[in-house]
């Protein structure tokens, strides 16, 4: 250290405004050190797609409707037997009316139940493994008895389990082949 | 005077590297930062990870388990731990269940049957929690003082939440004076 300067300043008023620019240099280090997990965890939250007023919408190359969101009593155990879901719960049942220009490249999908709560709930539920269901992946369904597209129209049909007293609310659709960001569209019945 | 400032400089550069060295070794490793969350919660209890709630609802300990129509031994001990799994607001599976000794040793889930409960093998939906066994072998040394620990991840618990519920276990002696065996309680919807 050495003594004043020709002006008189110490070593203090010498090196201020090194000094003050340390704090923003350490804050600079500390955020590059965490903003590649930051980065990476933000890219990783779905973000939903816009969707029409009339409830449908256009995404993944497809047109989108949500026809059908209800519980139901329908499901079969085998070709004559009727499936019982077991105490408390309601099965659901969402249909989704699909608009494709070419329904055999269609894109695979997986579809999610939106409770009022704003709880999602699958396609895989342990509760309805008894039970027959069809594909529910947005892709004609004609390997297990479904109607063939008419016009590029068809429909796919999904499943759901839920305690029963609670309401659904809405279907997420995402397709993960199809679109790389982790995209989503939300598709409830019109009011 | 010329000497005694440049021994000045050498000393303060020697003590900055010093310091920044004791800065280096002080913080924690990669390992330790991204560690998981654990969460604490009492016997009886629901306690609430990030995506799942597990209850530690009973404990006991047995000299055999009765799997089957196979009975399966033990140098040590097994402790039996009935749980009440839930998920919070999407579908999950738990995937890992151990016990931790007070000496830090880790105890996982016996691979001698299958445990579909902590393997990941249930779905379980948000609102139709379910319930069952695990067992862990462990020393009988090590049974007095046990935390049960519980995640939704397999293998890579990094920054996730693991459940951690101190295990009242008191039997260990009257059990392996008197060996009888006990079957484990498989997976089922929660009552």
């Amino acid at each position: 250290m050495r003594g004043p300067d020709s002006l008189g300043r110490g070593w203090w008023r010498r090196n201020v405004w090194g000094l003050v620019a340390v704090v923003p240099a350490l804050a600079l280090m500390v955020y590059a050190g965490v903003y590649s997990d930051l980065e990476y965890w933000q890219r990783g939250r779905p973000v939903q797609a816009p969707s029409a007023a009339d409830g449908s919408a256009e995404f993944a190359g497809l047109r989108l409707r949500l026809v059908e969101l209800a519980p139901t009593t329908e499901l079969k155990r085998s070709a004559t037997a009727a499936f019982v879901p077991p105490e408390g719960v309601t099965v659901w049942r969402a249909v989704i009316e699909i608009e494709s220009p070419d329904p055999e490249k269609s894109p695979g999908c997986t579809i999610v139940l939106e409770d009022r709560a704003g709880n999602r709930h699958d396609t895989e539920a342990q509760e309805l493994t008894k039970a027959r269901v069809p594909l529910a992946n947005c892709r004609p369904d004609t390997d297990s008895g479904g109607p063939a597209p008419v016009s590029g129209r068809y429909r796919t049909v999904a499943h759901f389990a839920l305690a029963t007293g609670v309401d659904a609310v809405a279907v997420r659709l995402s397709f993960g082949s199809f679109d790389l960001a982790v995209r989503y569209v939300r598709l409830s019945l019109p009011r | 005077m010329k000497l005694l400032r440049r021994l000045g400089s050498f000393l303060l550069i020697a003590a900055v590297l010093a310091a920044g060295q004791a800065v280096g070794d002080a913080t924690p490793d990669r390992n330790h930062q991204l560690r998981p969350f654990a969460v604490a919660g009492d016997f009886g209890t629901d306690v609430v990870g990030r995506d799942f709630a597990v209850r530690a609802a009973a404990v006991r300990c047995a000299a055999q388990l009765k799997i089957g129509d196979e009975i399966l031994e033990t140098q040590g001990v097994w402790i039996v731990v009935k749980l009440r799994l839930s998920a919070r607001t999407e579908p999950v599976r738990i995937r890992y269940a151990a016990v931790r000794d007070a000496s830090g040793r880790i105890y996982e889930t016996t691979d001698r049957f299958e445990q579909y409960l902590v393997s990941g093998g249930r779905n379980i939906q948000p609102g139709l929690p379910i319930e069952g066994e695990v067992a862990i072998e462990v020393p009988a040394a090590s049974a007095g003082d046990l935390t049960l620990l519980v995640a939704s991840t397999y293998v890579d618990h990094r920054v996730d939440s693991m459940a951690e519920i101190p295990l009242p276990v008191s039997d260990v002696s009257g059990v392996l004076a008197n060996p009888a065996p006990t079957e484990v309680l498989a997976p089922r919807a929660a009552s």
